[in-house]
């Protein structure tokens, strides 16, 4: 596949690569062309009822010219249900502008059931995107929703955060050793909480990014989600996570 | 950095966002709030607490190891309870047994050690203790 740095007759530059993990906004410093990386914040946990949808994500090129405003809102997870028999919340909105004007919307994951064993259609939609991938439920009614970073998420137990990565061979999600291009990820293993690998209940291990939240209806101690997936419903007497929080990622090409 | 509440015309909260206040103060004048749950701190990794089989059988006094062997054999003429209680010490006994290691998190460990303690084969609060200690070094597998 061609590179972008490659266009233009290969007189585009690549200055600057970086993850975006809270709002600001980033002045562009050469003509060029830019390519963000934006995604919405995963639902928030419940303590009663069945956890909600991680969140959607999108991809978009454009040129730049110095002085350019780039403006990043990051979405937040969903806040946490604490009160007993509260459906989770939705996850926030990380929206991503170009001197102001709307370039691209990904929204939150959608809001948990309000019922134990329900789930929530994935309705959002990413707005301004030159490709977008919707969130996804998840697999099962205790624990978390994994981010769809190719080829669907997948579960290893009803408890455990929804995994990204496909940890058994079951041709849903990604290998352990791919690469995600768009926020410059790499999913470089299996063990619990690496990149797109979820954890158990009382592992006191945090999900990978983009990894689903444990959950159980049990006393266990749940683990907070990666950043675009959804948190776990959690037993009356312990306090759900808040989704996890959106994100985005920008690369600025200058030309030479 | 925190969870910043947008709030819009309405008075509702049009999105949730992570930002500092000076940025929500910036793009959003007086249409913000902090919102009132953060994110709970990430849970402190747990030590793992495995140990040998031979260890948790050695977390038993002599008497009380007699004891349980003595409860899993079976007798033709136990009542049917009896029979299954010592059925299921047999089948408990040998997962052990063909464990490569025993997870003292684990809630069949826990299980097993309630049980000999229902069974009144071990003292009241015994399980707790044998479950409760650190795992020793050379407990370790």
């Amino acid at each position: 596949m061609a590179k972008l740095s490659e266009f233009e007759g290969g007189r585009l530059l690549p200055v600057r690569s970086q993850l975006v993990l809270s709002s600001t906004t980033i002045t562009v410093i050469d003509d060029g062309w830019a390519i963000v990386a934006g995604m919405g914040g995963g639902a928030g946990g419940s303590k009663s009822f069945a956890a909600g949808n991680s969140a959607a994500w999108g991809v978009k090129a454009f040129p730049v010219t110095a002085g350019s405003l780039i403006g990043f809102v990051i979405g937040a997870g969903g806040l946490a249900a604490t009160a007993m028999n509260t459906p989770s919340s939705a996850g926030g909105t990380t929206l991503i502008t170009l001197n102001g004007s709307a370039l691209m919307t990904c929204p939150g994951g959608e809001a948990g059931q309000p019922s134990t064993a329900g789930k929530t259609p994935v309705t959002s939609t990413v707005t301004g995107a030159d490709y977008w991938t919707p969130g996804r439920q998840p697999q099962t009614f205790l624990a978390g929703a994994a981010v769809d970073v190719g080829n669907g998420t997948n579960s290893t137990s009803g408890a455990w955060g929804d995994h990204s990565v496909d940890l058994q061979g079951l041709l849903a999600g990604v290998p352990a050793g791919a690469y995600f291009w768009p926020f410059d990820i790499n999913f470089h293993g299996s063990q619990p909480g690496s990149p797109g690998v979820g954890t158990g209940p009382g592992s006191g291990i945090a999900a990978g990014i983009f990894a689903g939240g444990s959950g159980h209806s049990d006393a266990s101690y749940q683990t907070p989600p990666g950043r675009g997936a959804s948190a776990g419903r959690t037993g009356s007497n312990n306090p759900p996570h808040n989704g996890g929080a959106g994100l985005a990622h920008l690369r600025l090409f200058k030309r030479v | 950095m925190a969870i910043i509440e947008i709030i819009d015309g309405e008075g509702s909260v049009a999105n949730t966002i992570m930002a500092d206040e000076a940025f929500a103060q910036q793009h959003y004048p007086d249409a913000w709030r902090v919102a009132s749950i953060q994110d709970a701190p990430a849970p402190l990794p747990q030590a793992v607490r495995h140990m040998t089989s031979q260890a948790l059988r050695w977390r038993l006094t002599v008497s009380e190891r007699a004891a349980i062997e003595w409860a899993a054999v079976d007798r033709a003429d136990a009542t049917e309870v009896q029979r299954k209680n010592a059925a299921t010490l047999r089948s408990m006994l040998k997962d052990q047994d063909q464990a490569q290691f025993v997870d003292l998190d684990d809630s069949g460990v826990a299980s097993y050690l309630l049980l000999i303690e229902d069974l009144q084969l071990i003292a009241p609060g015994r399980a707790s203790e044998i479950l409760g200690a650190p795992v020793q070094p050379g407990e370790r597998p």
